[in-house]
């Protein structure tokens, strides 16, 4: 049964490991995005 | 942390409702005073809980167009493994029932994990969606 409650850790952690690679991804991409549109804001001189 | 429109309605709605067997048990548990106590957490109220999290899932990336289709594709795997895995959790916590081998303390560690992961995965897949604001 001790092994069954490791497979359930490894769910687990498997799904901390995805919660972290989505948030920082997601945070990645944001900012790209937010830098793009700033960059085109102070181009055309929009404030 | 900024909250948006949609992550309010999920909190409101899926996250509250979902804690309700939580909740109650809470409120019933502080209620009832005797020689005969209710315990505070359960472990099965935290499986449910963690099931209505990823149904959540499954039912909201339906409508969400996503460029990013294979981080849609790991997102729906994820959701899948952790169903299963609370299948699992469920069967365990009935044998738990019958056979005294089962360490129903270890049960319900795992199953307070699997129900917090269960939340920040949510919370992630929303704040995808809020962000790269790409909806039907």
């Amino acid at each position: 049964m001790d092994s069954l409650f490791y497979v359930f850790f490894g769910v687990i952690g498997l799904g901390v490991g995805f919660v972290v690679w989505t948030y920082v991804d997601t945070r990645k991409k944001y900012y790209n995005e937010f830098m793009k549109r700033k960059s085109k804001r102070e181009k055309f001189h929009i404030p | 942390m900024s909250f948006s429109d949609s992550k309010l309605r999920w909190l409101v709605f899926t996250v509250l409702f979902g804690m309700v067997p939580i909740l109650m048990r809470l409120l019933v548990s502080l209620l009832v005073a005797g020689d005969r106590e209710i315990a505070i957490v359960a472990a099965s109220d935290l499986i449910s809980f963690g099931i209505v999290m990823q149904v959540s899932i499954f039912n909201e990336i339906r409508y969400y167009d996503l460029s990013d289709i294979e981080w849609k594709h790991r997102m729906m795997g994820m959701s899948a493994l952790f169903m299963l895995m609370y299948a699992a959790l469920y069967v365990v916590l009935l044998f738990s029932e019958v056979l005294s081998s089962i360490n129903a303390k270890a049960l319900l560690y795992i199953s307070i994990g699997a129900a917090f992961v269960s939340f920040l995965l949510c919370y992630v897949f929303y704040d995808k969606m809020v962000k790269t604001n790409v909806s039907r």
